[in-house]
């Protein structure tokens, strides 16, 4: 299928006074997609960011959207628009008010009809003449979201859109958003650090590490082909034997050794975690590493039990550390 | 702990009855009491001095004194706003630039405002360069008269409005100004439409600090008005020394201050409907 790149970074660094915060990055997403950038605090994902809606300009590289190149021009002249993470309502201004901002700039005629609309998507209907102050959090950020969005951008950027809202909220907003987006059709550039909501969400994940992509693709070939150490621990939990990764879920447990074929080690279980659907045990293996084995639940090992752990050659993941 | 915070704040509850509750008491009285035959007040009680503020000679002063003390505190907003904006936006140069824009403060008053006037007179530092430079030839007349007041006014008003302008402007989240950028609004657009408009109870405190100062304001216009720009303060002041009419001074007291306090109110309700 041949999609059609809306928005395109090409070698974009970004040098602070002391620290080189974006490094060499390339990434091209395809429009219509749900793109996410993943990585831990301080990786430069929300740098990266700000460098594609224009508050700050990259010390070199190029970025490209819809076939023209923006690095240079402001931020009122790209057609992205953010969602920040504290949201950034104008406290003066009401519901209404928000989301006709930047209508008023954008010289439409059936600007009230747009409004009406996008309020509606959003499931705003009717609190049109709220001050953001006097909305919960959730409904902050789907005026956030209404602001943007009605402005029908080519790249809708998030910065961490759900990290404000408690965690029993985030997971239903989680499916509005992904909801939201294929609605719209509208492209979506999502940051965040939190790997199982960028698995959730993403067609596409990069994964960023100190300034730098390290692999980028679908959350499937991240989960089951990480090409480096850190994906591999990032997405999802890992176990690290001689250099080779086994994932929790691949691994057997079993008091006999195991038959011809497989990999293994002996060791001790150290204790089981329960956990509904399946079940944790943490493995004290004979060299001294700890090793976590995910089984269904109902399997009975119980602490200080020896023990067999092993896995399908298959399985292991080699990778650079 | 209750016994606590009355034992401490005792000396300023009888501080503040000393100097401001019962000074006002005496002028409220004195305002109502007739004119003593060598100063000083004397009874019956007489709503007189009250009734003369409408003749149309003090109605004169008290327009000029609210038009000249209006003007100032626009001038002063408009001019502290560009500056308070520019030190919010300074980093880690903030404090310098704070304390240069209060350091007028370490010399009187009355000191800053002679040296205006060797500034500003007709032997003075502006018009002798200009005279011995050949750009005129008579003297400009800077001193004694409105503009010299005015300047003065500005000039020991600015600090007032630039402190509470620039206190506003440095908590405005940065996020917000951001947004509307992102949102398609360009520099001058996020300036009248979020940064202003945020900053209205920064604007609302600094015209109340500048406005209520000026309208009462007397060394001012005394020094750099001459006898003709003649403002409420010298009126009170002159009721009080050489004219001996302690009742009417205190009746003009009075009034200005129920116009200032009413004026306070006025802004404080406006700057929260804002917000």
């Amino acid at each position: 299928m041949g999609m059609e790149v809306i928005l395109e970074l090409r070698d974009v660094s970004k040098e602070f006074s002391a620290h080189r915060a974006v490094n060499r990055v390339s990434l091209s997403i395809d429009r219509g997609s749900f793109f996410s950038l993943l990585g831990p605090s301080g990786c430069g994902k929300t740098t990266t960011l700000r460098l594609i809606a224009g508050f700050e300009a990259p010390t070199s590289g190029e970025v490209w959207l819809n076939g023209v190149r923006i690095d240079s021009l402001p931020p009122y002249r790209r057609n992205v628009n953010t969602v920040f993470q504290s949201y950034a309502l104008f406290p003066h201004l009401t519901v209404r008010g928000n989301v006709e901002f930047g209508l008023r700039h954008a010289a439409v005629t059936n600007a009230r009809e747009r409004v009406r609309q996008v309020l509606e998507q959003v499931q705003l209907s009717g609190k049109e003449d709220r001050k953001p102050s006097q909305l919960s959090g959730g409904e902050r950020q789907r005026v956030a979201l209404a602001r943007a969005l009605v402005l029908a951008p080519d790249v809708l950027l998030l910065d961490e859109p759900l990290s404000a809202l408690d965690p029993q909220l985030r997971k239903q907003v989680r499916a509005e958003l992904k909801d939201l987006q294929r609605r719209t059709g509208v492209t979506f550039l999502f940051v965040t650090h939190d790997q199982e909501e960028a698995m959730a969400l993403s067609d596409r994940i990069a994964i960023m590490n100190t300034g730098a992509i390290e692999q980028a693709g679908t959350p499937q070939e991240l989960y089951q082909q990480p090409r480096s150490r850190f994906v591999a621990s990032f997405l999802g939990a890992m176990n690290w034997v001689d250099g080779i990764g086994i994932r929790p879920e691949s691994a057997l447990l079993s008091r006999d050794p195991p038959s011809n074929g497989s990999n293994g080690r002996r060791g001790i279980v150290a204790h089981t975690t329960f956990l509904g659907s399946h079940q944790h045990f943490a493995i004290q293996l004979e060299g001294g590493e700890v090793f976590t084995v995910q089984t269904v639940a109902g399997i009975a090992f119980k602490p200080g039990e020896a023990v067999h752990v092993f896995w399908e050659p298959s399985d292991e993941l080699r990778l650079p550390s | 702990m209750t016994r606590l915070r009355t034992f401490f704040l005792a000396p300023s509850a009888v501080l503040m009855l000393i100097t401001i509750a019962a000074p006002l008491a005496i002028i409220c009285v004195y305002s109502v009491l007739s004119r003593g035959a060598y100063g000083g007040v004397e009874l019956p009680w007489t709503p007189e001095n009250y009734r003369r503020l409408i003749d149309p000679l003090f109605g004169g002063i008290f327009i000029r004194s609210f038009a000249l003390a209006g003007i100032a505190t626009l001038l002063c907003i408009l001019l502290g706003f560009p500056l308070a904006l520019f030190i919010a936006q300074s980093g880690t140069r903030k404090n310098l630039y704070l304390t240069l824009v209060i350091l007028p403060f370490w010399t009187s008053f009355l000191i800053r405002l002679y040296a205006w006037m060797f500034l500003l007179r007709d032997t003075g530092l502006i018009n002798t360069v200009l005279q011995s430079l050949g750009f005129i030839r008579e003297p400009l007349p800077m001193l004694y008269n409105n503009g010299a007041v005015l300047l003065g006014l500005v000039y020991g008003f600015l600090p007032f409005a630039v402190l509470p302008l620039y206190a506003t402007l440095e908590r405005l989240d940065q996020n917000l100004l951001d947004a509307a950028a992102d949102l398609g609004a360009r520099p001058v657009s996020v300036l009248i439409r979020i940064t202003l408009p945020l900053c209205a109870p920064g604007i609302g405190a600094a015209a109340i600090l500048v406005f209520v100062p000026c309208l009462g304001t007397y060394i001012t216009s005394d020094l750099l008005g001459g006898s003709k720009t003649i403002l409420i303060g010298n009126l009170v002041q002159n009721q009080f020394t050489t004219a001996r009419e302690w009742p009417f001074g205190a009746a003009v007291s009075i009034v200005l201050m129920i116009v200032a306090v009413l004026l306070l109110f006025a802004v404080r309700r406006h700057s929260e409907e804002l917000l």
